[in-house]
């Protein structure tokens, strides 16, 4: 069987506003895999103007679910 | 442009990151709807256009200048790549993007957005070429003529003149009223600094639209410029204008098209031009033509090796347009200028236009020259020569003279006309080249200065037969200068 390289895998990008412990970490690549199968690859940015929430980028969709959209929606 | 970016990010949720940059083509993952001619846009802010799409990436041409990295991320616009027309870009210098080059202030006009690349318009909002279009050129106007709406191939060697027969055309027409767009594809600085220049002195450059574009230029925006400047010219055309366009030259942007094409892993054929260089420049150039409410002149401008006119995008061009004038490197050896090559050259649809008196002369005078070549070649044998041949091979020079004229402005084709007729019953007979040359630079400059004499060659138009009209012009020989018959 052929090597398993970086771009074989989905690449689930995370951009939170916090830095994630190894649980949290642990967690989230639990969820992801059952979601979307094992061979997903877990990337965690850290961004604080998002304040809470996350951005996802997955398989060239992108979803912006931070706190910071929100207040900028409700009151910008 | 970050702003820029994260809203269209919001606004269509859909996201690509760079794997791979090679020269003017970048390849990206992601964009899951991304479709072909869209303008996609990088965090960095560099813009680009679609350019193929498989299953697995994306490939776009870069169109500004910017640094992209691979991992960079970037953004589909849903947008297909569009200009902003309007009647601003009637003068000045823009880039392919529409946007002002030498940083002038634009007059504020109501614009529009057109998409660059669309399909040419069809059969039933196009009308036959009946107009004549003048080129100010004498030889072109009388021997090969152009209409308004035709598509003319300018072919020759590097340096033989091309492009100043496009600048004098582009000076006629811009005189006239019409407008003009010149397309220079690739070229250095300098060359551009020295059209400017060479337009302002003649005093066109505010009635000229250059969409210019530099040899340092991403590959990509240089592959756009014909497109472009073809939109400029449909957007005049469309306000019922008769529109000139000019696009220097072909054989550059095919160099740029098929540089695109070898990076991005197209396959080769013919001299390695991808398999869609005849399509490149076929749905462009189909765009231009006579409509109902305007028409678009085109001449493209491309290059010949050596003279061989049997070259890949040559032989394709030319069965694109409706003719082309080969500015032959032998003619302008002989120092002949404008070096066309009458024999050569072909012109479609271009009689039709022409008036009775011109169709009928220029028949003859083609007729002639055709012999005369024939006779010149049979002077090699060293026979001696009769006074009727002796006359022949006069008139012949003289014709010569006067199509080869080196001159800078155009020559308005009544008095081209006026002159040919005038040669042709015997105007200068028996003088050799050298001083009929005087006489010709001499009746020119009268004819430039003498509103009564400009008047009497507008008015010798009207003549319906070729003979009233060649004996009322012999009668007017005094006129001109020069003595005698």
């Amino acid at each position: 069987m052929a090597k398993q390289t970086d771009c074989d895998f989905k690449k689930l990008e995370l951009v939170i506003a916090f830095e994630p412990d190894d649980d949290l970490r642990a967690s989230l690549l639990d969820w992801a895999q059952e979601q979307f199968g094992e061979d997903v690859m877990l990337k965690i940015r850290i961004d604080k103007s998002l304040i809470a929430g996350a951005q996802v980028y997955f398989e060239g969709k992108y979803v912006d679910l931070s706190l910071s959209k929100k207040i900028y929606a409700k009151y910008l | 442009m970050q702003n820029i970016y994260k809203k269209y990010l919001d606004e269509i949720g859909e996201v690509g990151e760079v794997t791979a940059v090679k020269s003017a083509v970048v390849t990206a993952s992601g964009l899951p709807n991304a479709f072909l001619g869209e303008r996609v846009l990088t965090e960095n802010g560099v813009w680009g256009l679609i350019f193929s799409i498989d299953n697995q990436k994306i490939e776009f041409l870069t169109l500004s200048v910017g640094s992209i990295r691979i991992g960079e991320k970037l953004v589909r616009t849903s947008q297909v790549f569009e200009i902003e027309v309007g009647d601003h870009l009637g003068s000045g210098v823009f880039d392919p993007l529409g946007q002002t080059i030498l940083g002038e202030t634009l007059s504020e006009t109501k614009t529009q957005s057109r998409p660059v690349d669309i399909e040419a318009a069809g059969l039933s909002s196009r009308k036959d070429v009946t107009e004549f279009f003048e080129t100010g050129v004498g030889i072109v106007d009388l021997i090969m003529p152009l209409g308004k709406g035709q598509r003319e191939l300018v072919i020759g060697d590097r340096k033989s003149g091309r492009s100043e027969f496009a600048i004098r055309a582009m000076t006629a027409h811009a005189s006239a009223g019409g407008v003009c767009v010149y397309c220079m594809i690739g070229k250095r600085t300098s060359y551009i600094e020295r059209i400017i220049d060479s337009f302002t002195q003649v005093g066109v450059l505010d009635r000229l639209c250059l969409i210019t574009t530099f040899a340092s230029d991403p590959a990509g925006l240089i592959y756009l410029a014909p497109y472009s400047a073809m939109t400029v010219a449909e957007y005049f055309r469309d306000q019922g204008q008769d529109a000139l366009l000019v696009l220097d030259d072909l054989s550059t942007h095919s160099n740029f098209y098929r540089e695109v094409s070898l990076v991005s892993g197209r396959f080769p054929g013919r001299d390695s031009y991808p398999g869609d260089i005849f399509y490149a420049h076929s749905r462009l150039l189909e765009r231009a033509g006579n409509f109902k409410n305007g028409s678009i002149t085109a001449l493209p401008i491309a290059r010949s090796l050596e003279g061989d006119l049997s070259g890949f995008i040559p032989t394709n061009l030319m069965s694109i347009t409706d003719g082309h004038l080969f500015f032959d490197p032998l003619f302008f050896n002989e120092g002949k200028r404008p070096a066309v090559n009458p024999f050569l050259s072909v012109t479609r649809v271009g009689r039709q236009t022409q008036g009775e008196l011109q169709k009928n002369l220029g028949r003859e005078i083609s007729t002639f020259l055709v012999d005369l070549k024939k006779l010149r070649s049979l002077m090699h044998f060293g026979a001696e020569l009769t006074e009727r041949v002796q006359a022949k091979l006069n008139l012949g020079q003289r014709l010569e003279s006067f199509f080869y004229l080196n001159r800078r402005l155009p020559l308005p084709w009544q008095q081209s006309l006026f002159l040919a007729a005038a040669i042709w019953k015997g105007w200068g007979k028996g003088k050799p080249s050298e001083e009929f040359e005087p006489m010709l630079f001499a009746a020119l400059a009268k004819l430039e200065s003498d509103q009564s004499l400009q008047n009497l060659v507008n008015e010798l138009i009207a003549e319906d037969e070729l003979e009233d009209y060649l004996l009322k012009v012999k009668e007017n020989f005094k006129a001109l200068g020069g003595e005698d018959v």
